[in-house]
């Protein structure tokens, strides 16, 4: 059954899980809007398209502690603190779920993990595409798990979809209603990807458009860095200055750093930026796609977005003849 | 299970092989497969994919070539110091599969390392095989390891050995390990391969397989990649959609030759 929340009833469920949970939500800054930690209904700013950076971050940080250590005794920390996500986009919640699939496998990652179970989803409806958006092509504009809530805004107020048992404890109270309004969602979407366009991908592993593209690119990283699946690191120990105890913790690495394919004798798979480049859209849109049978980019283009020469994934796809 | 987690075993012997090239036997029963790999860590220093290099019940032994920070500090450890492992990772070889045929061996330099545990696992099964041929090639005489291991084996096995470059001592042959196969001059029958080394060795070790007439599916390859876990999680080692420390290390080479940059 659907609840309807007043758009008034927002702000005091808001406040209400500010009591007991951390809550990240969207926040305004300048001319994006970010992730972020907030206290009270007041900070947020639900008035975007997409955040400019995913939620990645909150499950993934950029630098997280896999134990410290001193002597030979190890000792580990996870963040077992609750936490709420709101306002998340589908194709974000989309997103965890790629990154699911990669870290709750057979060899579960109890960090991500803990996370992942201590961290209600309240997920928002689109009501716009953007200009980048061509989430619609892999079907990632709808969700049907992964989330908490899901809310979509109409004239009468916040529509409320239950996605789970915790869900449900929480429109369990007096400021939602049931409801049989079936809201329309009708997006116009700019850009696509076709089944057509995969195809001609896969048969164009090699062809002169990665280099003439990756001439372009900088190795920022910054696609990888935003890309809400990109989930890749490194490890590094941390000494401190007893030279015994210390830390081994793992930070946020990226397949467009030449060093990502470096083996012993310093010899490198992917030296050149070509290289790496195609193996970004290969794994995107090919090689995750082989092995979990599910597309792993989401389509919310943040990676040309917040590229700086604006290599665009979605136009290299169109020129493959 | 926190996979991240390494466990700490003693070392119980080190041995030299070359300047820089050390065997460290670690003290520890776990069941693992030849061409499988270990996480193996130094506190402080780091952890780094090493593969084992022996098959046996009450120890593994780990072949380490000084050409890294872990590796470093890897080879300065001393007998009754510990060593954090965790794993085996990944399929190694199919020795199963592989029974009942002639196992041919190629290794260059320290992909020596992970097809010592196939010779070992031979010699210990070796009624269900119907024979071994060994060809190793090395840098040179002074790159060679195992010495006396490669000197025992060849009382019982064909075992050709070659050095790119020989010294006033050096009696053996002198050339690429591929020349020492096309001069074997064999065929491809009931012969399985087992192949490791540096990837331009590989390359030719296959182009030269492919003249003496053997097909894709008769060869396995080891292949090497930076990995920061171990788990299929990190992507360091991904490559054309697989991961080599889960997939691999070791792939037949049907599918090995899809896996490029």
């Amino acid at each position: 059954m659907k609840k309807l929340l007043k758009k008034d009833g927002l702000r005091q469920f808001f406040n209400g899980l500010t009591r007991k949970y951390a809550i990240i939500a969207p926040v305004k800054k300048k001319d994006i809007h970010v992730f972020e930690k907030v206290n009270s209904f007041d900070e947020i700013d639900l008035n975007f398209i997409n955040t400019a950076y995913p939620v990645k971050s909150f499950f993934l940080p950029v630098y997280q502690e896999l134990f410290s250590f001193n002597g030979g005794k190890i000792n580990v920390k996870t963040d077992n603190s609750k936490k709420v996500v709101f306002g998340i986009r589908p194709c974000d919640v989309n997103a965890l779920l790629v990154i699911d699939r990669i870290f709750l496998d057979e060899y579960e990652d109890p960090y991500y993990k803990a996370r992942r179970n201590n961290t209600i989803i309240i997920a928002l409806s689109c009501t716009e595409a953007g200009e980048n958006c061509f989430c619609e092509s892999f079907g990632t504009n709808k969700l049907t798990k992964g989330f908490d809530l899901l809310l979509t805004k109409t004239k009468q107020g916040y529509v409320v979809e239950t996605g789970s048992e915790k869900g449900k404890q929480l429109v369990n109270s007096k400021l939602f209603s049931n409801t049989n309004i079936e809201p329309k969602i009708e997006l116009k979407f700019k850009k696509h990807i076709t089944e057509n366009d995969l195809n001609k991908l896969k048969q164009n592993f090699e062809n002169p458009i990665w280099e003439e593209e990756a001439k372009k690119c900088l190795s920022c990283t910054a696609c990888t860095s935003t890309c809400p699946t990109c989930p890749c690191f490194f490890v590094r120990d941390e000494t401190n200055l007893d030279l015994k105890s210390g830390k081994r913790y793992r930070y946020w690495a990226s397949c467009q750093l030449k060093n990502f394919s470096k083996v012993a004798g310093d010899a490198f798979f992917r030296k050149e930026r070509s290289k790496r480049l195609k193996h970004r859209i290969f794994h995107q849109l090919v090689y995750y796609k082989d092995k979990f049978n599910s597309q792993m980019c989401v389509g919310c283009g943040r990676c040309f977005t917040n590229c700086p020469t604006k290599i665009n994934m979605v136009e290299i796809l169109g020129k493959i003849k | 299970m926190n996979q991240y987690i390494p466990k700490f075993y003693k070392i119980i012997k080190k041995k030299q092989h070359t300047n820089d090239t050390y065997l460290l036997r670690v003290k520890v029963s776990i069941p693992y497969e030849p061409g499988q790999f270990f996480q193996v860590s130094v506190l402080n220093i780091g952890e780094a994919p090493i593969s084992v290099c022996s098959y046996q019940k009450d120890y593994i032994d780990l072949n380490v070539r000084d050409v890294g920070s872990v590796t470093h500090a890897l080879c300065n450890l001393k007998i009754g110091d510990k060593v954090g492992i965790r794993g085996p990772y990944g399929h190694g070889y199919p020795m199963e599969l592989m029974k009942g045929n002639n196992i041919i061996i190629i290794a260059g330099g320290t992909g020596f390392s992970p097809v010592r545990g196939v010779v070992e696992y031979i010699e210990q099964h070796s009624q269900d095989f119907k024979g071994m041929k060994m060809f190793f090639g090395f840098r040179t005489p002074d790159d060679i390891l195992f010495r006396d291991e490669i000197e025992n084996w060849s009382k019982k096995f064909e075992v050709n050995l070659t050095v790119d470059k020989g010294d006033d001592k050096w009696k053996g042959k002198v050339g690429l390990v591929t020349k020492i196969l096309e001069d074997s001059k064999m065929n491809n029958q009931n012969k399985v391969v087992v192949t490791c080394g540096p990837p331009i060795m590989i390359k030719f070790v296959i182009l030269t397989l492919k003249k003496l007439g053997f097909n894709d599916d008769q060869i396995y390859v080891s292949l090497e990649r930076m990995m920061s876990c171990g788990i299929q999680k990190c992507g360091n080692c991904l490559v054309g959609g697989k991961y080599v420390c889960k997939d691999g290390p070791v792939f037949n080479y049907k599918e090995a030759k899809f896996l490029v940059d």
